[in-house]
């Protein structure tokens, strides 16, 4: 297995991103933006739940505020809970191991393995947001936190984009940089020590209006990760021994996407996106996503969906590691990085409530389901319920 | 099936290079919800907490810090 | 011979030259007098229909101070807009608001209009021409328009922080069309 030279891949991508960044710095009209002034919540429910019985719930609030017809901050929280069911086997045994891989917990007695495992975890972002009236740059800031007992994250993020030709083509320019702490919980195999992960992103958007009925967006993205990236409660069998999982301390992944969105006279939209990603732990992979929405009468909306992913395994990936030393020193039980396809159908409707009492005016409820299921026998369920609630 | 991926991708970049000029008071359509990148980015922002679980593909856009417990 | 050839030659075109002079000094000095002053147009007059049925005509507001404002039903910043001018249209005796929409549907419209707080003239533009003619660059559009009929300033909206800016400026210019 050889692995590229990142460094040299990177300084190509850099002097990419330096291009676009220069790109983005093009002087044009702006129109004016949007919503100054006014304050809006959403606020949302989700559920994902996979044949393998774990369940996740998730709980997302937002609120949004404008003043002084520039500035804009909005809020976001959000709080999971992780349900993860009893381990099969015996404490150290195959058949634990491998449950291990397929929803990682930290296991700190066999007596602790046969019951249920809730985990929490809170997030919250904060973003500031200035755009003038009249001018052609608008700008962005965030800062990102999420917290659980074995993780601690933090991101920082700043977006500067421009306009021109009247509003038709914009061009964003987002980069963010992450600073992970990761802390195990007690357990009985795997890594306890304390590691660290960073990550660097840079991602360039060009959004262009063509009809008064077609919009497109296409950009490129590039993130460079260091640090841990393993799982420290995942053990793999590598001739014939357990070991802790072990991946490589620096990924560079990068990706390309494109969607267009289309009005169609009958108060339909279409949606069409792809993106394409490579990375250089050799994951090669391809999504494809479509959507129609359709008025149902004059405020209902009816939304269809399909998605296709496809990806190869990385270069370390095996599903049995009959050599001690692994695939070039790296061992993986992590199914993310295996080879697989997967599919997505969908369906979401949302309700405005309007004209029924003055001060529910642009409420929207959505509901959403989806049925997930890949090419190794995995398939979840996933249930969303919200609001949009601009006042 | 990623060669045609790619290709799609590449047709769609194409588009960028002809276009009609649009006055602003033209844009009811593209101004209307089913339209509106922003509605998708929010459910996009919590559709990748969980595909990040599963799919090793994702990228490293703002939020994407997770713990061990979802992996 | 010759030389009385050229004498006679020489004096034609002499004339000539005097009558074009006078002919373009003529026609440059009566154009001087039409062109208007730099930095200022004639606002272009227009037609439309309002909510009630009734064609409003701009000309007809000719001697006010107008304010002709481009809104949709889908552009968020121009609900703000409509409130402060309505407020001042309110606050400003003579003000003419003229506030013309440019959704292509009539429901939307009369949706909007029930539960928004509206300037007293809503005009329909369904077909963007009056847009068009005024070059609209953005959504809110707002035009400033003298009791002369010329086009004292075109822009998107006017923020919360400028209003008292706009209150001054169309209280100027109805003082000023007094005085004339």
């Amino acid at each position: 297995m050889q692995l590229r030279a990142w460094h040299v891949t990177s300084a190509r991508w850099c002097r990419a991103a330096v291009r676009a960044a220069l790109l983005a710095a093009a002087l044009g009209a702006l129109p004016p933006a949007a919503a100054r002034g006014a304050e809006e919540v959403h606020a949302t429910y989700h559920s994902f739940s996979d044949s393998e019985q774990n369940h996740i719930d998730t709980w997302v609030m937002e609120y949004g505020k404008g003043w002084a017809d520039a500035w804009r901050a909005n809020v976001r929280g959000a709080l999971d809970r992780v349900y993860l069911p009893p381990l099969p086997g015996l404490p150290g045994s195959r058949e634990n191991v491998d449950a291990i891989t397929a929803a990682s917990r930290p296991v700190r007695s066999a007596a602790d393995s046969k019951l249920n495992y809730l985990k929490e975890r809170q997030e919250i972002t904060g973003s500031v947001a200035w755009a003038p009236r009249g001018r052609a740059v608008q700008g962005s800031g965030s800062y990102y936190v999420s917290r659980e007992s074995d993780y601690l994250a933090q991101q920082a993020g700043g977006e500067v984009s421009r306009n021109w030709n009247g509003g038709m083509t914009g061009l964003a320019l987002h980069t963010s940089y992450g600073y992970d702490r990761i802390h195990p919980d007690t357990h009985l195999d795997g890594d306890p020590a304390l590691h660290t992960r960073t990550s660097l992103d840079v991602t360039a958007t060009c959004t262009q209006t063509f009809s008064p009925t077609l919009q497109g967006q296409a950009g490129v993205e590039l993130t460079a990760v260091r640090g841990f990236q393993s799982n420290p409660y995942r053990q793999v069998y590598v001739g014939g021994a357990k070991m802790p999982e072990r991946h490589p301390d620096e990924r560079l992944r990068r990706a390309a996407f494109a969607q267009v969105d289309h009005w169609f006279s009958t108060r339909a939209s279409g949606s069409l996106g792809v993106r394409y990603y490579s990375d250089d732990w050799g994951v090669d992979a391809g999504t494809f996503d479509v959507r129609f929405n359709q008025y149902v009468g004059d405020h209902f909306v009816a939304r269809y969906r399909y998605r296709y992913h496809t990806q190869t395994a990385a270069d370390f990936f095996r599903d049995v590691y009959n050599d001690a030393n692994g695939a070039g020193g790296y061992q993986s039980g992590d199914y993310k990085l295996q080879n697989f396809d997967s599919n997505l159908f969908g369906v979401k409707v949302s309700v405005p409530f309007e004209g029924w009492v003055s001060w529910m005016d642009g409420l929207v409820l959505d509901l959403k389901y989806e049925r997930y299921f890949d090419s190794n026998s995995f398939a979840a369920h996933v249930l969303e319920a919200g609001f949009s609630w601009p006042f | 099936m990623r060669r045609g991926l790619l290709i799609l991708l590449l047709a769609l970049l194409g588009l960028e290079s002809g276009c009609a000029t649009v006055a602003p008071y033209q844009r009811e359509f593209l101004a209307d919800r089913i339209m509106d990148p922003a509605a998708s980015a929010r459910e996009r922002a919590i559709e990748r907490h969980w595909v990040d679980t599963r799919e090793g593909a994702s990228g490293g856009a703002l939020g994407a810090g997770g713990g061990c417990a979802c992996n | 011979m010759k030389k009385r050839h050229a004498q006679v030659s020489g004096g034609r075109w002499r004339q000539r030259a005097a009558r074009f002079t006078a002919l373009a000094a003529g026609v440059l000095g009566a154009a001087a007098l039409l062109v208007t002053p730099a930095g200022a147009a004639g606002a272009p007059d227009f037609r439309a229909s309002s909510l009630e049925g009734d064609t409003l005509q701009l000309a007809s507001f000719r001697g006010q101070v107008v304010i002709v404002d481009f809104w949709a039903s889908w552009c968020p910043p121009c609900r703000e807009q409509l409130e402060r001018l309505a407020s001042l249209e309110k606050e400003i005796p003579g003000v003419v608001v003229l506030a013309v929409n440019v959704d292509t549907r009539r429901d939307k419209v009369d949706r909007y209009v029930r539960r928004a707080q509206m300037p007293r003239r809503v005009l329909l533009d369904p077909q963007g021409a009056v847009a068009g003619k005024y070059g609209v660059q953005g959504m809110p559009w707002t035009v400033l328009v003298d009791p002369q009929g010329q086009v004292v300033s075109a822009r998107g909206g006017w923020g919360a922080a400028e209003v008292p800016q706009l209150v001054a400026e169309v209280r100027r210019l109805q003082h000023r069309g007094q005085g004339d």
